[in-house]
């Protein structure tokens, strides 16, 4: 009785944000929506027949939508993940001096930015941004460092702002 | 502000468009009948067996002293108790007190299973194990939807299993053919079955919906309004018991449907399109019964449809049965597909004009007197409804006045 309360307010507390960051990582509501309900029915399948013990429902939650993730693109397109991350355009020679405003960089700027990070610093940036987890509990999803996911972030941060100023940049000689 | 602050405001603030309310009450309540379909194994020891009946300490001691012994003992004891209870559990159906003990004994035996390609046999068994489930709960009197629910959820698991191991033994280089066929066949076979079944269950909830109704005009004609109320009350309930029939069909359709096609691809290629013809043919042969059964039905109640309702139906059927003649069974099933679609919205709106489906309020009313019917009938002795037998007493009633006037 005590696992299933437990169990439903992780529910009501975590859903909307595992739905969220599936969604972030697939960009496919439907396929979010199917993976974060196998998220959770196989997280109560654990607690009912398997070990049984969850410590921490957040972490535990996102493990399992992680491989979830991970085992469908495996499943569904046979590239191997280093591939993953979309194809970017390529950034004109003229375009690499800082000539963005604040005021231009907006949402949807970002959000095409992210999609053609590769998927290791896509999956921190998600994380640590859309998700608001602590670098702690990062470093144990991810079995990386703290340091290591610092450094990930400042060289992610680093990439989207030449991405976003190349792209502003497109759209300005357009 | 930096332009990297700028950034991580944009990140911080990304907000997905849609509104995901909806979806995640829906998966909440489905958790909410796996969860009861699948406590905690250990939440489920008996009282009577939880008393020890030796101290902690002897035990110690015996164990000590006697190590094979104690360990015989151990041996036999479970062995005993599981398999006499796992026996026992064979025929449970979801929601019964033994069925978590039968699922148990199913994941023990996927895990130990040998090889992958018993694993998918396994899970085969499985998958058909659940679709005798799903018989036999719609064959209830009231079937609970909790369970069915719960039964379809698990069917859905199995078959993914399965055509999961497939595909991976298929990427190790491994011919799959062969096993695909097999399990093909046999799920077909449950399948058939399956939807014979519910067919059966509609045609006789049909054949209740027009009794109650020949009762409700009559009791009408006889000015006895505590019975026409009582009658149209059952009536909405089976109404509702009918609908919700036919979204368990849907959803076990479709689950098998998909199955079906994943691993049908894992076959030979002439087998394939043996498959696929036999399939086409299926589909269409059941489309022309479908438009022939609201035909018929129209003509026998009474209740006449144009025959214009079919003016976007007739032209996707025909295109399905050319292509097929010219097997191309892929276009034949697009358009048969499409044809399907047509139908269900015809019989659908037909279904509505001639049971309309309750408004909003009067709808959580209905579903509250369902749910009190249903938790009435758990709570008698007999499976029937608190409607249900005042509609009997009704049917009596109307008898002995019948006989009366007879005299």
């Amino acid at each position: 009785m005590a696992k299933e309360k437990e169990f439903l307010a992780a529910y009501d507390k975590y859903a909307a944000g595992i739905l969220k960051h599936i969604y972030f990582r697939v960009n496919n509501w439907t396929l979010a929506e199917d993976l974060s309900q196998e998220t959770f029915f196989k997280t109560w399948n654990y607690l009912a027949y398997g070990s049984g013990n969850i410590k921490n429902f957040k972490t535990f939650l996102y493990r399992v939508a992680h491989n979830l993730i991970v085992d469908h693109y495996r499943r569904k397109a046979k590239i191997p993940l280093s591939l993953e991350a979309i194809n970017a355009e390529e950034i004109p020679d003229n375009c690499t001096q800082e000539e963005t405003t604040n005021l231009l960089i907006n949402k949807e700027l970002v959000k095409e930015c992210v999609k053609e990070l590769d998927d290791v610093s896509r999956r921190i940036i998600i994380y640590r941004y859309v998700d608001d987890l602590e670098i702690e509990e990062i470093s144990e999803l991810t079995n990386k460092t703290e340091n290591n996911i610092s450094v990930i972030i400042h060289r992610a941060i680093k990439i989207l702002k030449v991405k976003i100023n190349g792209k502003i940049c497109l759209t300005k000689q357009l | 502000m930096s332009h990297e602050a700028a950034i991580i405001k944009n990140l911080k603030n990304l907000k997905s468009k849609k509104d995901n309310k909806k979806f995640l009450l829906a998966l909440r309540s489905k958790l909410v009948a796996h969860i009861a379909a699948n406590p905690i194994k250990n939440e489920r020891k008996q009282h009577f067996l939880s008393m020890p009946l030796i101290s902690f300490a002897s035990i110690q001691s015996f164990v000590q002293a006697f190590p094979l012994a104690a360990s015989l003992i151990v041996i036999i004891t479970l062995l005993a108790s599981t398999t006499g209870i796992t026996l026992a559990s064979k025929n449970s159906l979801p929601g019964h007190a033994l069925y978590p003990v039968k699922i148990l004994a199913e994941n023990i035996r996927s895990s130990i299973a040998a090889s992958p390609v018993s694993k998918a046999r396994l899970e085969t068994e499985f998958a058909n194990e659940r679709m005798t489930e799903i018989k036999k709960i719609i064959t209830e009197e009231n079937p609970n939807t909790e369970n069915l629910d719960a039964a379809i959820n698990r069917l859905e698991e199995h078959t993914s299993k399965v055509s999961d191991i497939i595909e991976e033994e298929e990427e190790k280089g491994k011919d799959v053919s062969e096993l695909a066929k097999n399990i093909n066949s046999t799920l077909d076979a449950n399948q058939e079955n399956l939807n014979e079944a519910f067919k059966i269950e509609k045609n006789n909830l049909t054949g209740k919906e027009k009794n109650l109704k020949t009762k409700i005009t009559e009791a009408k004609k006889n000015s006895d309004v505590q019975s026409a109320q009582i009658l149209t009350d059952r009536l909405k309930e089976v109404n509702q018991q009918k609908r919700e029939l036919e979204k368990r069909k849907n959803d076990s359709e479709k689950i098998l449907e998909e199955n079906n096609m994943k691993i049908s691809s894992k076959m030979k290629p002439d087998e394939q399109k043996a498959e696929n013809k036999k399939r086409t043919e299926k589909i269409i042969q059941k489309l022309e019964n479908g438009k022939q059964e609201i035909l018929d039905n129209s003509q026998n109640d009474g209740t006449p449809v144009s025959p214009d309702i079919f003016s976007d139906f007739d032209p996707l059927l025909s295109q399905a049965k050319n292509s097929f003649t010219y097997e191309d069974y892929a276009k034949a099933n697009e358009y048969a597909q499409k044809a399907k679609s047509q139908l269900s919205k015809i019989e659908k709106s037909i279904e509505e004009n001639l049971n309309p489906e309750p408004k909003e309020s009067e709808k959580n009313n209905d579903k509250k007197q369902y749910n009190k019917s249903r938790y009435e009938q758990k709570n008698s002795e007999s499976e029937k409804s608190q409607n249900q037998i005042e509609e009997e007493k009704i049917q009596t009633k109307s008898e002995t006045n019948l006989s009366g006037k007879e005299e």
